[in-house]
């Protein structure tokens, strides 16, 4: 009966993570987000991608001109996560990006690596409890640092005068970062609520350029449904909230930058035996990004995973 | 057995705590922003006129743009004057730019000539202020004081009548299915405003001053090492369909007569401040 219950509980547990993957899109916010990942013991690997699109170049009070870009970031990433101990964890991810932009006199494209990602995790606490006599109470937490990697490429030259007017259209930041996260998660029987922090520290490029800092809170809802031995399904809904301290530009802020970002996600995660497929779809409920020069539409994202 | 909920209320304190203080230890590592140079030291500071046709850029020749009650026209050539510039400081304060360095002609289709390169001093600015057109101090001054681009006799005599009439302020020709066929086949409209007040005998005065707050577009902040660019918007657009309709067919023409006056109120409607690059 014990041993039963552990099974299921580490089948089933949906546990939260977090990614900075894609982290220029949405103008230094957006991207972080990346649903309720499935628990796994020992290893899981993974496939993400993620589709969000911008306006950019939108003038003073909103003013559409020739200039305006829509900008469409694509990211295809890989991932995978290692239980090194039953507290400790190791995530890494390495993302491709595929970046379009296009206005009524212009087009380019970027396709290449982004920035890869390595962050460790440490489980603060594991609890399970009965309450109201036989409901079960199942809380975690994890919090964890990392690193950011510049291996995607960043063009100094985009950033120039009459490019582009927010420094984004890059593969990756150029820039070495630092992230401290913080997952918790609490779950009465099959409904959860799954509460992610996480603060990026942003360094100088070689070119001097320092995207802003970000933060970023997510809350979500989720209600596990059994379907079959071994298998659920777990829609979950909720919002997150990012939002970016401006750009520095050598010692100059760069007014078109930062802002922030809220945004409401509807999702799906599946399980079926060693699988897990999910997908969420967000939609801004307000924002300011760049001081209103770029706009973030509403972004999607798919993930298939499979624990080893 | 029952979890408590001091136990849950210790947890969260503890959340709380660990979110609330992330953003602390990593912001007060930020750097300082740079401080404005006092010094007098001029910085540059460029204007940028981008001619537009609605929401679409102009396209000399090529594009075919819409105007009133049916009417449509393509631009063949495009230039105007502006001069007198002057800059507000986000203190309310203003630095009017030398008068020596303050004519510029913007002709569409010369990438060298779509910019006023300014000199100013290190602050921010939150409005600028310039005339659509020659003023007429500098109208009436003796030739050796009217150079480069107001230099009447060289390559820019095209843009200048005569003493009186002064300088052709705006200039827009192109064609249009409903002006009149002319002498060389063609069916052209000719736009040429001007009149600064006249020299020797009183004329119609079509010098407008266009003032743009730069605030919701992003103030511009000059710095020595840096090239900062108010980018405006002109949309000649509004050249024909602004307060005053101009009808192509009626007024294929316009040049200093009264008929001007209607055209060169709608000027001001033309200018509008899109962004910054600082």
């Amino acid at each position: 009966m014990k041993l039963e219950k552990k099974i299921i509980f580490l089948c089933i547990i949906l546990l939260p993570s977090m990614s900075w993957a894609c982290d220029i899109c949405g103008c230094g916010v957006g991207g972080g987000y990346i649903g309720i990942l499935p628990d796994f013991s020992n290893k899981i690997v993974g496939l993400r991608y993620r589709y969000n699109t911008l306006r950019t170049h939108i003038g003073a009070n909103g003013a559409i001109s020739y200039l305006t870009s829509d900008e469409t970031y694509q990211t295809a990433e890989a991932w995978a996560g290692w239980n090194i101990s039953s507290k400790i964890r190791v995530m890494a991810s390495v993302p491709y990006a595929f970046n379009q932009r296009k206005s009524q006199d212009s087009e380019g494209n970027k396709n290449g690596l982004g920035d890869i990602s390595v962050n460790g995790f440490y489980q603060l606490l594991n609890k399970r409890n009965t309450v109201f006599t036989n409901k079960l109470l199942v809380q975690t937490l994890w919090i964890g640092g990392g690193i950011k990697l510049p291996t995607g490429a960043y063009n100094p030259a985009d950033k120039g005068n009459g490019a582009t007017d927010a420094n984004l259209f890059q593969l990756g930041t150029g820039s070495l970062d630092f992230t401290a996260n913080a997952m918790y998660d609490i779950r009465l029987q099959d409904l959860g609520l799954n509460l992610v922090a996480g603060y990026k520290m942003n360094t100088a490029n070689k070119y001097a350029y320092d995207y802003g800092n970000k933060l970023n809170v997510s809350s979500q809802v989720y209600y596990k449904i059994k379907v079959a031995k071994k298998s659920n399904i777990a829609p979950n809904v909720g919002i997150s909230y990012e939002t970016a301290q401006q750009d520095m530009d050598d010692k100059y802020v760069v007014d078109v930058s930062g802002g922030r970002l809220l945004l409401g996600t509807v999702g799906m995660e599946t399980v079926w035996n060693k699988t897990s497929i999910g997908a969420n779809w967000q939609t801004p409920f307000g924002q300011k990004l760049a001081n209103n020069f770029v706009k973030a539409n509403n972004r999607m994202m798919l993930h298939l995973a499979f624990v080893l | 057995m029952p979890i408590s909920n001091q136990h849950l209320r210790n947890i969260m304190r503890r959340i709380i705590l660990i979110a609330m203080a992330l953003p602390w230890l990593v912001t007060s590592c930020k750097k300082d922003t740079a401080t404005i140079n006092a010094s007098t030291e001029l910085v540059p500071l460029t204007i940028e006129f981008d001619n537009i046709v609605g929401s679409q850029n102009l396209a000399l020749n090529t594009g075919i743009y819409n105007a009133n009650a049916g009417e449509t026209f393509s631009v063949q050539l495009l230039k105007y004057y502006v001069s007198n510039f002057k800059l507000t400081r986000t203190d309310g304060t203003e630095y009017v730019v030398p008068q020596d360095s303050s004519y510029f002609l913007i002709e569409e289709g010369n990438d060298d000539a779509e910019e006023a390169h300014l000199k100013v001093p290190v602050a921010d600015y939150a409005a600028v202020s310039f005339m659509l057109g020659v003023d007429s101090l500098r109208s009436t001054m003796d030739i050796t004081k009217r150079l480069g681009v107001l230099n009447p006799t060289g390559s820019y005599s095209d843009m200048y009548w005569n003493a009186n009439s002064g300088y052709i302020f705006f200039k827009m020709e192109g064609v249009s299915p409903q002006a009149p066929v002319d002498a060389t086949g063609q069916r052209k409209f000719k736009y040429h405003i001007g009149g600064f007040g006249g020299a020797t005998s009183p004329t119609i005065n079509n010098i407008k001053t266009i003032k743009l707050d730069l605030t919701a577009g992003g103030i511009a902040k000059p710095r020595k090492d840096r090239n900062s660019e108010v980018h405006l918007m002109v949309d000649i657009d509004k050249v024909l369909s602004g307060t005053n309709k101009v009808s192509i067919a009626a007024n294929p023409s316009v040049m200093f007569t009264n008929y001007s006056v209607n055209i060169a109120n709608n000027f001001s409607a033309m200018f509008r401040h899109d962004h910054t690059h600082n």
